[in-house]
């Protein structure tokens, strides 16, 4: 895959992320998030979900793929608060932020990034509920973030 | 991959390395403590090495209590950052017998290496490595040696997790028994698995490529030269990461050939 994440220029005063720069199998991903639905690469032969997406079925190697729209729940699988060094000027402007990955669901081991807007550090907790939102960073691209949902979770840190 | 990692910040080694770190200690009942323990052992072993840049004792709580850089990560359970330099000369055993200096040579005695995906959202499992164990598995079997041969470790650490990582991967102890074996004395002085003797990246040096400095303190405890001499080191292992949690590499040194 060689889609990178390149960042482009802001149109408001805080400096953008950088934006994803969809590739061939990447595009269907990206055109979902943009339309506000949260699609997962699933193998028809096996039922696997896979994300990132590939060319092939990272279990069994099937080419038989198609992205399936997902429930947009999830559990909080881990976090960190950077709260220095950021280089890219983007997350530089953000810090302290917050980033960490998202068990969806559908899987167990199926997991996403996410910044937890509206979120602060000491609101998170290992397993907790979120929700899938979609954040627009530019006028193609939307970007999946995790909301955490009203009710709890079965964390404990 | 970077499109589904980089927009949310997740680049830098603080920002990425250290992810599931907070995963690893809730999967295992362990915590803070157990990463600031990590910092306290190995700074042990550098506050008499002349080339360590952090060379103060520090407690666990000084740790906890020092500056944030990345949560549950604060200053000092992050590598230091440093400027140095390392070379190894390696020749057969044969050739190495001719040499003045043939009496100081150190055997390798197996060597491993292995991958996994490039994001640590893509491990099979993020609290723990499937490079660290395929890697070292292979080093053991190519070196003909057990975990009871081993009396002396280096495991890179770039933040304090990574030892952990380690001692688990490597099955010197069982899953979450990492933080107890470190916490009850085993790798400090005296201990049966001297871990990270010159004070690892955490004190001694880190230019961003450790593992130089990881073989090279090896190499000393074999010899009997290092500032820290763990008395009878016949068999070291190391171990080495890349790219994050992407790569391992394993070293068995040992003072006699095979």
């Amino acid at each position: 895959m060689t889609g990178t994440a390149q960042a482009v220029p802001g149109t408001g005063s805080a400096p953008p992320v950088p934006i994803p720069v969809p590739d061939d199998i990447t595009t269907e991903f990206w055109a979902a998030a943009n339309a506000g639905t949260l699609k997962i690469q699933r193998c028809a032969d096996c039922g696997h979900y896979q994300q990132p997406p590939g060319a092939v079925c990272a279990l069994c190697t099937s080419a038989s793929l198609a992205f399936e729209p997902v429930s947009g729940r999830a559990k909080v699988y881990s976090y960190t608060e950077v709260r220095s060094g950021a280089r890219h000027p983007a997350f530089a402007a953000r810090t302290p932020y917050l980033v960490g990955l998202v068990e969806l669901v559908e899987q167990p081991g199926l997991l996403m990034y996410s910044s937890f807007p509206g979120a602060t550090l000491a609101d998170l907790r290992t397993g907790a509920d979120v929700v899938v939102e979609f954040e627009r960073v530019s006028e193609q691209v939307a970007l999946p973030q995790f909301r955490l949902a009203d009710t709890g979770g079965d964390g404990d840190e | 991959m970077g499109q589904f990692e980089h927009p949310y910040g997740a680049q830098a080694p603080y920002s990425a390395f250290t992810l599931p770190a907070l995963r690893f200690l809730h999967d295992r009942g362990m915590g803070r403590e157990d990463l600031a323990r990590v910092v306290v052992t190995q700074r042990s072993w550098a506050v008499n090495n002349p080339r360590a840049l952090r060379r103060k004792p520090v407690t666990v709580e000084e740790v906890l209590d020092g500056p944030p850089v990345a949560y549950p990560f604060t200053r000092d359970m992050c590598c230091v950052v440093t400027d140095a330099g390392g070379a190894l000369v390696l020749t057969s055993a044969e050739r190495a017998r001719d040499l003045p200096s043939g009496d100081r040579a150190v055997y390798l005695l197996g060597s491993g290496e292995s991958s996994e995906g490039p994001l640590v959202s893509q491990m099979a499992d993020p609290g723990s490595s499937a490079a660290f164990r395929a890697s070292s598995a292979e080093a053991f079997r190519t070196a003909g040696v057990t975990h009871a041969d081993i009396d002396h470790l280096m495991a890179y650490d770039a933040f304090a997790h990574v030892p952990l990582y380690a001692l688990e991967d490597l099955g010197f102890v069982g899953r979450g028994e990492s933080g107890a074996f470190i916490a009850d004395g085993n790798t400090v002085r005296g201990g049966k698995l001297p871990m990270n003797t010159n004070g690892g990246g955490l004190s001694y040096t880190h230019t961003g490529m450790y593992g130089m400095f990881a073989i090279q303190e090896a190499v000393r405890q074999v010899r009997g030269e290092a500032v820290e001499q763990v008395p009878g080191v016949q068999t070291s292992f190391v171990q080495g990461v890349g790219m994050f949690f992407a790569a391992g590499g394993s070293l068995v040194l040992g003072k006699e050939p095979r």
